[in-house]
């Protein structure tokens, strides 16, 4: 029997009120099942979907941040060539030839071998062509295992923190490596790397400045493998840096202190003081966040006794997880940069808390500030305790110039070795004063651990093309200029 | 199959269903949490050695976080400013006293919406005026103000004074006051037999506040103010979270 419209149209709406009712029946059920009150209705809004909601920002990770600081190639007839790990393919290749990739098939190669060697025999087998990849920063050797191939052999145990991991073509079924006990071990690979060896004939063979052990330019006495150019044509130049946000901005920086407190921001006291620093307490100093007049943020929060440590890999999780949740590594005004990993703490509490210290790169050269670092973040018993932040932003491209010649670094330390021997004996850094000059030079010759070069910046925020002296076992960096040696300032760490 | 009939038959049903559980969930109190009993709580604080010597309030009488700025007095503006102002006549009472230190402030640039007299101290030529900032009857906690007059012609104002600056958009859910109780006896100030004398609410911006490094604004969290024994006083956070 065919219906009338009228009677369509009565069919249309019982099927309309069905569908609402069902609909109304199911939200009504989920009050009940999820203990929704009528309250909580009320205080619904649209601020309550848009406050502590944050986008979680990049941050590379632990495989792509836990790699070597640099790569030093030697032919063996003396001089060594640095490299940056992202200007070459030695530690990670699509083909598994890079050292990383040699190292994971050692690692799942059964049985595992590793045995310890001796100094001699390290030193021995790498003055021939061969690789070291160098790690600035504190790494168990285990933890290196565990990032590259999963899981570290019990066997690896016995290794401290690695220092260099080798690859020399007088052996090139072995890998090598040197921990921060001083002690060495040879690694067994399941097949030669042939391509390895020579990928790095080529590097050793590239135009690349050549170094040479500081020692070698000293008197017959001195003791002192830092490597050091012999000369060096640059491309950098100083450029302008902006802090990541400006003090005054009350906006910005409510923004960014909404992703340090989420939910309960509206319940922290702000605290805005007369030099431009506002701070924001939550409870009673629980958690507290410094936002100050140089562009800083500062973190700190207590940690909770009932909750239990984690290993170094799992905090680094953490870690990683708090950083993305808070911009990850970009400025508040959205500009991505370049971290790397400056220096790592194993129980830096006594709990087994780790710290973390990112720099921030520009290119492949290091972007150092004289008085802070880019991320300083700690892991307490899980919980992030303590963050700091200090991010620039710049035009990468104004960094670049023309290739110029710097003044050799050899003659940066004859100019300058009284500066920084005082600067030495200031931070009492020094176990006893030099009788003379000769003495105060031998003293600063054999402190420096490391002569680099990069970018420093200061309270000017220009970031200038530097010779980066570090002595007193990392304690102590020393910025010159790059090209004519002047004395820049200095970093106590 | 009858649709007509059917689908009559499913809304009819679905109408004593919808309204069977909007009847149960109004009767429930909407899901909100069973009250506390004030008598249950003031039981249980006997117990633990604890004794009240006054009513306990209800509710937090406000829902709002108060943001307050602090003026800083100084003393040669000030003192520029006693000349503008006529002197108080002689013999006069406490409410001349108030209207000449009000328009004395309006010539700071204070708001005189929240100034609240507490006190009028009289001792031979001398007449202090104490001044506490108060926002919708909630004292500021520590705002204070002393106002001094010297043969009928203000001296000096002194103290640590907050002016209201906004309150908060967004509403918090208030904490009872029974509820704070409850948290003062979890966290005991102090062992031995304990008296409160007064449960009141305030804004509270805590105790960071240094006059050398100096505040421009400061947000000042609403608090219950528990006053015991000799006038100590304990606050605890008057919202939830």
């Amino acid at each position: 029997m065919e219906r009338t419209p009228r009677e369509n149209l009565i069919e249309k709406t019982k099927t309309v009120i069905i569908v609402v009712l069902s609909v109304c029946m199911v939200l009504l059920l989920c009050f009940f099942w999820l203990n929704i009150s009528l309250k909580d209705i009320k205080s619904f809004s649209i601020d309550s979907l848009t406050s502590g909601e944050v986008d979680g920002g990049n941050m590379p990770e632990a495989k792509a941040l836990f790699v070597p600081s640099r790569f030093a190639v030697t032919d063996g007839t003396g001089g060594d060539r640095l490299f940056d790990i992202g200007s070459v393919a030695c530690w990670r290749t699509e083909a598994g030839t890079g050292m990383a990739d040699l190292l994971e098939a050692s690692l799942n190669t059964k049985p595992f071998f590793v045995e310890e060697i001796t100094k001699e025999q390290y030193d021995k087998i790498l003055d021939t062509l061969s690789v070291k990849a160098v790690f600035d920063y504190k790494l168990r050797f285990a933890d290196l295992c565990t990032l590259v191939s999963g899981n570290a052999p019990a066997e690896v145990e016995q290794v401290g923190a690695i220092e260099e991991l080798s690859f020399s073509t007088a052996s090139e079924g072995s890998l090598f490596v040197k921990d921060d006990r001083g002690k060495y071990y040879r690694l067994l690979l399941p097949e030669r790397g042939g391509y390895l060896s020579s990928y790095i004939e080529t590097l050793s063979q590239s135009e690349k400045e050549l170094y040479f052990p500081i020692d070698s330019y000293l008197g017959e006495t001195a003791v002192n493998k830092t490597l050091v150019p012999i000369e060096l044509y640059a491309e950098l130049q100083d450029f302008k840096v902006n802090r990541d946000f400006d003090a005054k901005n009350r906006e910005t920086i409510d923004g960014l202190a909404k992703r340090f407190f989420s939910e309960s921001f509206d319940f922290v006291r702000k605290i805005e003081e007369e030099s431009g620093r506002t701070v924001y307490m939550y409870g009673y100093g629980q958690r507290i966040l410094i936002a100050d007049v140089d562009g800083t943020l500062e973190y700190k929060k207590e940690a909770s006794d009932d909750s239990a440590s984690v290993s170094f890999l799992e905090a680094f999780k953490i870690a990683r997880t708090f950083i993305k949740a808070q911009g990850g590594v970009a400025t508040a005004s959205g500009d991505e940069l370049q971290p790397y990993i400056k220096s790592t703490e194993y129980n830096f509490d006594g709990n087994g808390g780790s710290r973390f210290v990112f720099g921030l790169k520009c290119g492949e050269y290091r972007l150092l500030n004289d008085s802070s670092d880019a991320i300083v973040i700690e892991v307490s018993k899980g919980q992030v305790t303590y963050f700091k932040r200090s991010f620039v932003s710049f035009d990468e491209k104004s960094a670049v110039g023309h290739p110029l010649e710097a003044m050799a670094a050899i003659n940066v330390i004859a100019k300058n070795y009284k500066e920084i021997y005082n600067i030495m004996t200031e931070n009492v850094l020094l176990k006893e004063d030099a009788a003379g000059e000769d003495a105060e030079f031998e003293i600063v010759t054999d402190a420096i651990t490391e002569i680099s070069y990069g970018y420093v910046y200061g309270d000017d925020n220009v970031a200038r093309s530097a010779w980066i002296i570090t002595c007193a076992n990392g304690g102590l960096e020393v910025y010159f200029s790059l090209y004519e040696g002047e004395f820049l300032s200095y970093r106590v760490q | 199959m009858d649709w007509t009939r059917a689908k009559t038959i499913l809304i009819a049903a679905l109408l004593m269903t919808n309204l069977f559980l909007v009847l149960m969930y109004v009767s429930d109190g909407g899901g909100d949490e069973i009250g506390i009993d004030c008598d249950d709580v003031v039981t249980l604080l006997e117990t633990k050695n604890i004794f009240l010597e006054t009513e306990i309030p209800g509710t937090f009488p406000a829902a709002e976080v108060l943001t307050v700025n602090h003026i800083e007095f100084k003393d040669d503006e000030i003192a520029a400013l006693t000349e503008a102002v006529k002197a108080v006549p002689a013999g006069a009472d406490d409410r001349e006293y108030i209207k000449s230190a009000k328009e004395f402030f309006e010539y700071m640039g204070l708001s005189c919406d929240y100034l609240y007299c507490t006190d009028v101290q009289r001792d031979g030529d001398t007449v202090a005026l104490e001044y506490k900032t108060r926002v919708d009857d909630i004292d500021v906690e520590v705002s204070h103000m002393v106002c001094t007059f010297k043969n009928n012609k203000i001296q000096s104002v002194s103290g640590n004074w907050f002016e209201s600056q906004r309150l908060s958009k967004k509403k918090f859910e208030a904490l009872p006051a029974v509820e704070a109780l409850l948290s003062f006896v979890s966290d005991r100030p102090e062992q031995g037999p304990i008296t409160i004398k007064d449960i009141e609410p305030v804004y509270w911006i805590g105790d960071e506040y240094n006059e050398d490094v100096g505040f421009l604004s400061v947000t000042a969290l609403p608090a219950w103010k528990i006053t015991y024994n000799d006038e100590k006083t304990v606050y605890i956070d008057a919202f939830k979270i």
